[in-house]
């Protein structure tokens, strides 16, 4: 078990380099893929920076490096956001989008495009997402804990109630928003989920995201037993409603930042964890790091193939993880005959 | 001084009282069991006694303390628990569901010491699963699935191990490996509280019996006192004959008849 888990490691790991690589080398302008490798060293000083043109470098640094990076970032929450939920809820079909935590992101960012807030700053979309997606959860939790103690299946029926209300909200400023056609068009493409244009802010936006992935994977011990149930895991010590508490607030914090810089890019929390499960195992320890690569390289796959395909940048990233990913989830799920529920 | 103890405990779903005004203590060192038929609210009382549920009268004493006044590990250090339901399809090893037991010891984040791994190794070796250790739960058959389950709670060494029908949905050969592997621990100077269905089991492995009808307590001591003809009939409505084994002495239970009028 261990070795294979170590195995799965080391070809995550160089599938992510891979891909990484490809990622860099790629796009509409024309620097070839020799070039762009010596770009690359140059700026990493293994080149001398000075015998290429400035605007080579400057497409390397500012467009290709940020959008490569801000997909391996958010592609790495979304992927361990669902690993997480679908422990902690013992649910399959668990993933960012269920308790409306991505909708609630997703609505606070619409209302920052509608009220023209993104076009004063670039945190205001970051902000109100965070602020959408915390109050999501908040209200989603309290009307659970109506019943005295967190029944998961109302959890999860007051996420999928709140979330189809955040979609409507969404929705309504979409519709408003359609007389002004440029705003209109630049909602609809974010909600698609994108990651065009994006820059170092979006970058260091996500970072904190990535900084406190740390504090999941040192949960995973509870999160296995989380999976026995909640009777399970109070009996061996566990104190239940305080670690579901700490996992829920990490993965709102995961999916707020990644919705922020990528827009809700849909099915790599539940397609990547249930992938991942496929080839390590259910245990935790391994799971999480697993589907945080997993994810990461999912996304800058997605990307590469938008890039090939569309090259004009017509299709965002969101429209071909869910084009790829849920015909392969459907197979396996023919293939595997999870259980639902 | 009592492990664990019960005063005037009273619980109800909504409005159904499922317990009224019970009172227990359980000494060290005895194999108690809880029976009663259908409903009668053994379960319920069980998770009352882990603290898992808040009794809405009365206290559960874990030694001299109110037991929803302690934390989680450290009931967990006392009270070792397998419910009645476990989950069967949860891809983690017969090891990892193992290794949780050590959790109140080592609560850190990462995996057990090597104390914990000599545990757990000892735990696989009573329980017979040494060979399976690597299994996935899924994998397993009902009875494996319940020793890995009674494995843990050993692992998690509490000076009281409180089972729930821990023989229901096993085979005759698999009922007995578990009352033996219990008695054992007994032996051992452990405690154990169990609810049973089957009261020729009771009779034969435990040292007290505690009758529960309709969320009282109608009869305690030792099973001869208290599996009579009479509260046979009365509790569980079944005209029975009682039997004394010729060579174990043991009490064995004939039901011949129901008494039930459906």
């Amino acid at each position: 078990m261990r070795g294979r888990a170590w195995l799965t490691f080391c070809t995550l790991c160089g599938l992510l380099l891979g891909l990484l690589l490809a990622n860099l080398l790629q796009g509409p302008a024309q620097i070839s893929a020799l070039t762009s490798l010596q770009l690359i060293a140059a700026q990493l000083g293994w080149l001398p920076a000075e015998q290429f043109p400035g605007w080579q470098l400057d497409i390397m640094q500012y467009v290709r490096e940020p959008r490569v990076l801000v997909a391996m970032f958010s592609g790495a929450c979304f992927a361990l956001s669902g690993a997480v939920m679908q422990g902690l809820f013992r649910n399959p079909l668990a993933s960012p989008s269920v308790l409306g935590v991505s909708s609630g992101a997703s609505l606070g960012a619409v209302l920052a495009l509608y009220l023209g807030l993104a076009a004063v700053s670039v945190w205001a979309i970051p902000l109100l997402a965070g602020l959408g997606a915390g109050l999501t959860l908040f209200l989603v939790y309290r009307i659970a804990l109506l019943a005295g103690h967190a029944v998961l299946s109302t959890l999860l029926l007051a996420g999928i109630a709140v979330g189809a209300m955040n979609g409507a909200a969404s929705a309504f400023v979409l519709a408003l928003s359609l007389e002004e056609w440029e705003v209109g068009r630049m909602i609809v493409y974010w909600t698609m989920g994108g990651l065009d244009a994006r820059t170092w802010d979006h970058v260091l936006l996500i970072l904190p995201a990535v900084l406190i992935s740390p504090l999941v994977f040192l949960q995973a011990r509870r999160l296995d037993m989380l999976m026995l149930g909640e009777t399970h895991a109070a009996s061996v010590g566990l104190d239940v409603g305080r670690t579901r508490l700490v996992l829920l607030a990490l993965t709102a914090v995961m999916i707020a930042l990644a919705v922020s810089v990528s827009g809700a890019i849909g099915f790599i929390g539940l397609l990547v964890p249930h992938v991942m499960r496929l080839l390590i195992g259910a245990q935790h320890r391994w799971l999480l790091p697993a589907s945080a690569l997993g994810g990461a390289a999912f996304l800058l796959l997605a990307d590469l193939i938008s890039r090939q395909l569309f090259n004009d940048g017509s299709v965002p990233v969101g429209v071909v993880t869910a084009a790829f990913g849920a015909p392969f989830f459907l197979f396996l799920l023919v293939q595997r005959r999870w259980r639902l529920g | 001084m009592a492990i664990l103890s019960a005063e005037n405990l009273s619980f109800s779903y909504r409005d159904q009282p499922v317990l009224q005004a019970v009172d227990l203590q359980f000494k060290a060192g005895q194999c108690v069991g809880l029976i009663g038929a259908n409903g009668a609210g053994k379960s319920t009382l069980l998770e009352l006694l882990m603290g898992l549920k808040q009794p809405q009268q009365g206290v559960v004493y874990l030694q001299d303390k109110n037991i929803q006044h302690c934390s989680r590990r450290e009931i967990g250090k006392m009270l070792s628990y397998v419910p009645q339901q476990s989950p069967d399809d949860v891809g983690l090893s017969v090891t990892d569901v193992v290794a949780m037991g050590r959790y109140v010891h080592q609560p850190g984040w990462f995996g057990v010491n090597a104390t914990d791994t000599e545990v757990i190794q000892q735990a696989l070796v009573q329980t017979d699963l040494t060979h399976l250790a690597e299994r996935s739960l899924q994998s397993l058959s009902g009875g494996e699935r319940q020793r890995a389950f009674i494995a843990r709670a050993l692992a998690q060494q509490a000076s009281m191990i409180v089972l729930d029908e821990p023989t229901a949905s096993l085979d005759l050969n698999h009922q007995l490996d578990v009352m033996q592997l219990l008695s054992a621990f007994v032996q051992q100077g452990g405690s154990v509280l169990l609810a049973l269905h089957d009261l020729t089991l009771a009779a034969r492995f435990c040292q007290q019996l505690v009758l529960l009808d309709q969320g009282r307590i109608v009869a305690s001591g030792t099973p001869a006192s208290v599996l009579t003809a009479e509260n046979l009939a009365r509790y569980f409505q079944v005209q029975a004959d009682l039997i004394t084994h010729p060579d174990s002495g043991d009490l064995l239970i004939h039901p011949r008849a129901s008494l039930s009028r459906n």
